[in-house]
């Protein structure tokens, strides 16, 4: 009985040497991430800038900016023209999609009309340039003489591959 | 119960977060139109006009070009003018087109008969004078107790004009 006692001992004293032993050689590494996130940022570029069309002067500013402006001067009825531009993505991330918003039309809605709209391909990565976006601006028979019109076109980006 | 709820309203909260980091994602811009219109005015070209250079009857416009005075010299009953031409010019700030010429105004009949034709240019320029001429055709009446002798007679003739169609 008293040998019995001995080798279980023995045995625990074993088990605790390996243990420690073990306990020795091993070790915790820690990996330490650091996540800085992009941005998207699409600005208008290469839209026409100066010029007559059809006999209505216009001219547009805000290429490289996320404002274009278009103004049209002596437009009257049944007067349509065509805007080109690109976008360019001076973010850091891609540019997943584009979609046109809701056009808001003030004083009369109904006096001005912005269709065919098109834009750029996606995605655009950033820095890069694509061209493609246009819309169509129609004026339309009820529009007064010597009105001042105010369209606002939104242009919504979102990230994606 | 208690601990279910909380779990909504993490859940929630959590979804909000998604959402916001998402709005946060999106960038919007934006195209901004200025439309100016302009309008559409015509006067008459000065002149004066006159048939084949037959100097009986001359059309003049007057200084403000509002009005053209056509004067018929020594005319009597049943007198006929034939292709009095006029011009007008576009001081509007858009392209534009006659679309008609008609008598609007002939009080007491002393005309018998009216022909207008607009000039034929499909868009007069901002500035400029038709390119074709218009014409009005007319005779009087041949009644002598309507046109008398010495007598002046006035009638007035509509010149319609709009914006140029197609530009």
């Amino acid at each position: 009985m008293k040998k019995i006692g001995f080798i279980v001992l023995a045995v625990i004293l074993a088990l605790g040497l390996i243990g420690a032993a073990y306990a020795a050689w091993s070790q915790i590494i820690n990996v330490n991430g650091t996540v800085s996130t992009g941005n998207i940022q699409p600005l208008f570029e290469n839209a026409d800038v100066t010029g007559t069309y059809n006999g209505v002067a216009y001219s547009v500013t805000g290429n490289g900016t996320t404002a274009l402006t278009l103004t049209l001067n002596y437009a009257y009825p049944g007067w349509t023209g065509t805007f080109d531009f690109d976008i360019e993505n001076g973010g850091t991330a891609p540019i997943g999609s584009l979609n046109y918003g809701s056009v808001v039309v003030s004083p009369y809605p109904a006096d001005i009309t912005v269709n065919n709209g098109t834009l750029p391909a996606t995605p655009i990565a950033a820095g890069v340039d694509v061209s493609g976006g246009s819309f169509m601006v129609t004026i339309n028979g009820t529009a007064v003489q010597n009105g001042v019109y105010t369209v606002t076109i939104p242009i919504t980006a979102a990230t994606g591959p | 119960m208690k601990k279910i709820g909380f779990i909504i309203l993490a859940v929630i909260l959590a979804l909000g977060l998604v959402g916001a980091a998402y709005a946060a994602w999106g960038n919007t811009i934006f195209a901004q139109a200025t439309v100016n219109t302009g309008n559409t005015s015509a006067q008459f070209v000065n002149g004066p006009f006159t048939v084949n250079g037959n100097n009986d009857v001359v059309a003049t416009a007057t200084a403000d070009g509002a009005t053209l005075l056509v004067t018929v010299n020594d005319a009597y009953p049943g007198a006929v003018v034939t292709n009095l031409p006029f011009q007008v010019n576009n001081n509007g700030t858009v392209p534009m087109t006659v679309s008609s010429v008609v008598l609007d105004s002939n009080p007491n009949g002393e005309l018998a008969t009216f022909t207008g034709v607009a000039p034929t240019d499909t868009s007069i320029a901002v500035g400029a004078n038709s390119g074709t001429y218009g014409y009005i055709s007319f005779s009087m009446n041949s009644n002598p107790s309507v046109i008398g002798a010495g007598g002046q007679y006035t009638f007035t003739v509509d010149i319609n004009y709009t914006v140029a169609p197609g530009n």
